[in-house]
């Protein structure tokens, strides 16, 4: 949850309860659009605008407030011509969403042969890759050892993240 | 002055490869400094000087010093490379017809120096960004700009990685409880999966 900032300013924000309401009913698009329709047509009707088929099951007024954010919202970002990068929402820090792995036996290569050792490709997706923006994952290789010490890491991280539920 | 092809016999695949050896008679004593001389380059890399002040004191041609020297570097990274046997390096060695007692030197500079070289030629092999090492801290996101009172848990993870002995990258992550518990979970399988029978056979049969 959290607001939506443009360019710094908070002068326009779409709470965050009515955008995770929106999104559940699948409607984001359609009320989106139709915010953009209403500020482009002049004569504009508002209680027209929202007549769409897919929003008919949201309550009313629930819809008029999330129409008149998303309105707001649209028209600060193009006041201060924000682009992808100006629009920040939250933290920066790249987040891992998931782990994939695999197992390997390296056996011999070009400089050495006999080598005869097991070991793993890791592979974390990444959410918003921080400031290289476009790395979408993190690729790196360990030894058996290596990985038990990484699992064990993190299980004292989950440990003491109990710990500190139960205090 | 005498060339000889030298084969090397390694135990698996038999009869490999073949190396020019020029061989001017060779005194012991002489054979072990240039033993020592080819260790040191294969440690540090070649200096030219020593061969200039080898061929000037054995009156021998600056040539011959270069190819005996480089000859000997060959026989022992070969040697290691493949990690063979100290009976298959002796019978290797005795093609050339040397002596006995070189050919105890050759071996003795072989055992004594193989691991050391092996684990030079590691570090030629084209290498992966590798895991390092993996600090956590736990945080909690009392509030922000835009939101007060919050109360949201949130792992932060640095974790350092290299490539090779020179990159070193420091990659800061963060994660929530839920994905660390997934992130455990799935890491222990991959654990797991070396234990079971296929990798067992597989890893005792591939040696």
């Amino acid at each position: 949850m959290g607001l939506s900032r443009v360019g710094g300013k908070e002068g326009a924000a779409v709470s965050g309860r009515d955008a995770s309401l929106l999104r559940t009913c699948g409607a984001s698009r359609c009320g989106g659009t139709s915010s953009c329709r209403s500020l482009s047509t002049r004569a504009a009707d508002p209680g027209g605008a929202l007549e769409d088929a897919a929003l008919q099951h949201v309550g009313r007024v629930l819809l008029k407030q999330c129409h008149a954010a998303a309105t707001t919202f649209i028209l600060e970002g193009v006041k201060q011509n924000a682009d992808k990068s100006t629009i920040s929402i939250g933290s920066q820090l790249p987040h891992i969403n998931d782990v994939s792995w695999r197992l390997e036996y390296h056996m011999k290569n070009g400089h050495v042969h006999k080598v005869n050792e097991p070991f793993y490709l890791l592979s974390l997706d990444l959410e918003n890759g921080g400031p290289e923006g476009s790395a979408k994952n993190i690729n790196f290789s360990c030894t058996v050892e290596q990985l038990q010490d990484v699992v064990g890491k993190l299980k004292d991280a989950a440990k003491s993240l109990e710990k500190a539920t139960h205090v | 002055m005498a060339v000889h092809w030298c084969r090397y016999r390694d135990s698996n695949t038999g009869t490999k490869k073949a190396k020019v050896f020029p061989e001017p008679v060779f005194a012991a004593p002489m054979v072990f400094e240039f033993g020592r001389i080819a260790v040191e380059f294969l440690k540090r890399g070649i200096n030219s000087k020593v061969y200039e002040g080898a061929a000037r004191k054995l009156g021998f041609p600056i040539t011959t010093v270069q190819h005996g020297v480089e000859g000997l570097m060959f026989l022992l990274t070969e040697s290691s490379k493949l990690m063979i046997s100290d009976v298959d390096f002796k019978d290797s060695v005795m093609v050339l017809g040397f002596s006995t007692e070189l050919n105890e030197i050759l071996l003795q500079l072989y055992v004594e120096n193989h691991n050391t070289i092996r684990s030079t030629l590691t570090q030629l092999a084209p290498s992966l960004p590798s895991y390092h090492n993996l600090e956590w801290r736990l945080d909690v996101q009392l509030g922000s700009r835009s939101m007060r009172q919050q109360v949201v848990p949130m792992v932060t993870m640095l974790l350092h990685l290299t490539t090779g002995d020179t990159d070193n990258r420091r990659c800061l992550l963060q994660t929530n409880p839920s994905t660390l518990l997934h992130l455990i979970t799935v890491l222990e399988a991959a654990l797991a999966s070396m234990k079971n029978n296929h990798a067992r056979r597989i890893l005792r049969n591939i040696k």
